[in-house]
């Protein structure tokens, strides 16, 4: 039976005192943030537990399964376009959101199955034509406004309105929270293995009795439901919706997060949303060289630390272990 | 021929008009060890592909149990219970030798998605169990040592016996080992064949081996096959087939067949 715990605990998503100490500092200050800052920069903090969402489905995909996506934001837009379509028909908040995953997923697998005979570059520039597609449709959908865009309500939930920027905070923060913690658990998974076996030697996975077709369409469509997720609470929080909002630019910033956060860790994902995030913040200040700033920022990170902030943190943890004490 | 466990019934396979194997027809029987030796190019890894559904015959049958499984998915084929290691190394190599054990252990995972994202107590059960079963296999073959670490950074004999250690974890009925000893320095193919030694005796396995070594191939395998340009020229246990006058003629066209017969070779 010692063996058995000792198993137990490994499988725990933190372990070790040094991992309580971030968990805890970070869940910390997630909590108490809004109440100690100014109201746009909740608005702020509310965006960037949105962006993780759509980074964490990315980092699934192309972190662990080794798909490239250029087109996330066609996800995040169906997810956000959903969401509005659901409410205007008069669902309520969770089932609107529930729609919108679903519909999201739905496209994962109608994006994912034909991607299975594209790889590298291909499967980019196809998923790409999926983010321009999504875009195009929604340009020339009356209903949802074509290319003027639509308004989106926040919510209210059970008599409780969640129309202030810290009460929606909230509120995101627990839905992303929940979501986060299982993609975690998926991640130390057999199912998290077997996207990772599928991307190290298809061939050998083949063996392990893993069906490739049926483990790289699970990571387009997890990685579509996430996202769409994003969507249905992005909408809500920027209060107006346009095609032109979901635009390629965005869908890059989404693979950037993950890079710069570090490929193929979920925690980097995290990081990499809040570097970006923050940076866009930052640089939203001096608005003429915030272009030029932003891509030498990240291409100076990519140099320092090729293994992304998630990589940087790791060997930290390594010197900070091995020192003599 | 019937109670056969695997059995190839007149196979033939090509590439663009190169013939790889030429009517083929080969049985095992449940607890036998077979060995497969021939030169380079001869065939080895097509009938091994063959089996595992990589590549489909142009004609002939595969049966498994006498079920016809040709061309089945390889995955599918995996979950008959054939296992199989490859003769370049085929490991997942981001990955440390535990998760590629327990990936080895996959197909015996009965959770789906959804507990494992919940991280229900089912599927910390089924985890644990995996993990305990990859654990001892890691005991059995003295690889405690290299659990943790990335084994795309291991030395070459070890990353060849956690190949060998990963197709075992899946505990299949039928054991392909493609030239597990291949390329290793000559202490680490001792420890290899002693390994394999081991395996059969202690897990009572029915393993296919492609190895040149004709001094191995008489201690471990009950029967020689040989293969030359695709066709089986001989079939036998291991002393009669070394003295086969065809056998002898297809090793002078490459390799003697000495005692240690062609060595450590590079290959496709
Ligand atoms: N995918 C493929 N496409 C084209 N030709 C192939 C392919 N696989 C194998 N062949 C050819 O089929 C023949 C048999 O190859 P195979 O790999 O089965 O030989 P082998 O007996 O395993 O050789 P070795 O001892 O070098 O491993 C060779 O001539 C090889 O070039
Ligand atoms: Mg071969």
């Amino acid at each position: 039976m010692l063996f058995r715990e000792r198993y137990e605990h490994e499988l725990r998503l933190v372990r070790g005192s040094q991992a309580w100490v971030v968990a805890g500092l970070a869940g910390a200050l997630l909590l108490a943030l809004p109440f100690l800052v100014k109201g746009y920069l909740v608005y702020n903090m509310t965006l960037f537990l949105v962006y993780a969402l759509v980074a964490l489905s990315l980092s699934v995909l192309v972190g662990l399964t080794g798909q490239v996506s250029l087109g996330h934001a066609g996800f995040l837009a169906a997810g956000a376009y959903v969401f509005v379509l659901a409410t205007q028909h008069g669902l309520p908040y969770l089932l609107a959101v529930l729609a919108a995953v679903l519909v999201s997923a739905v496209l994962g697998v109608v994006i994912g199955v034909p991607s299975l005979r594209l790889e590298g570059p291909y499967l980019a520039i196809a998923t790409l034509g999926f983010g321009l597609a999504v875009q195009q449709i929604l340009t020339n959908w009356r209903l949802v406004g074509a290319s003027r865009g639509t308004l989106v309500d926040r919510p209210v939930i059970l008599g409780i309105d969640f129309y202030g920027d810290r009460a929606y905070y909230y509120l995101v923060l627990a839905l992303a929270g929940f979501v986060t913690w299982m993609l975690f658990n998926l991640e130390r998974s057999h199912v998290g293995r077997a996207f990772r076996a599928t991307r190290d030697a298809d061939l050998a996975a083949q063996m392990s009795g893993i069906g490739l077709a049926r483990y790289k369409t699970l990571a387009f469509v997890i990685s579509a439901a996430v996202a769409g997720l994003a969507g249905a609470l992005y909408g809500p929080l920027v209060g107006y919706i346009t095609p032109e909002g979901f635009n390629l630019l965005l869908s890059i910033k989404f693979l950037l997060m993950t890079v710069v956060g570090g490929l193929g860790f979920l925690p980097g994902a995290l990081l990499g949303a809040g570097f970006i995030t923050g940076l866009d913040l930052v640089l939203s200040t001096f608005r003429s060289w915030s272009q030029l700033t932003f891509g030498a920022v990240v291409i100076a990170v990519m140099m320092l630390e090729p293994a992304g902030l998630y990589g940087r943190w790791l060997k930290i943890k390594q010197f900070w272990k091995s020192w003599p004490l | 021929m019937t109670n056969d466990l695997l059995a190839l019934e007149n196979v033939s396979l090509s590439f663009r008009g190169l013939t790889a194997l030429s009517d083929v027809s080969l049985g095992i029987a449940p607890g036998e060890v077979v060995a497969v030796i021939g030169p380079n190019g001869a065939g080895k890894t097509s009938l091994f592909n063959v089996v595992c559904g990589f590549y489909r015959p142009r004609s002939g049958t595969v049966r498994w149990r006498g079920a016809d499984i040709t061309g089945k998915a390889p995955h599918m084929v995996a979950r008959l219970g054939i296992g199989r290691s490859f003769q370049n190394i085929e490991l997942f190599k981001s990955l440390t030798c535990l998760d590629n054990l327990l990936l080895g252990r996959h197909l015996h995972v009965k959770s789906n998605v959804f507990s494992a994202m919940l991280s229900t107590r089912g599927w910390v059960r089924d985890e644990v169990a995996q993990r305990r079963r990859a654990e001892e296999l890691m005991d059995l073959l003295d690889l405690q040592a290299y659990r943790d670490q990335r084994v795309g950074a291991l030395p070459y004999g070890v990353q060849k016996l956690i190949e060998v250690a990963r197709a075992l974890a899946a505990e299949p009925t039928l054991l392909l080992l493609d030239e597990p000893a291949a390329g290793m320095t000559v202490e680490e193919k001792d420890d290899m064949m002693v390994t394999l030694l081991r395996l059969r005796r202690e897990l009572d396995l029915t393993m296919l081996v492609v190895e040149h070594d004709l001094r191995v191939v008489s201690r471990l395998a009950d029967r020689v096959v040989v293969l030359d340009h695709g066709v089986k020229i001989a079939d036998g246990p291991p002393g009669a087939v070394q003295d086969d006058p065809a056998v002898v003629r297809a090793y002078l066209g490459s390799t003697k067949l000495a005692p240690q017969a062609a060595g450590p070779e590079v290959a496709p």
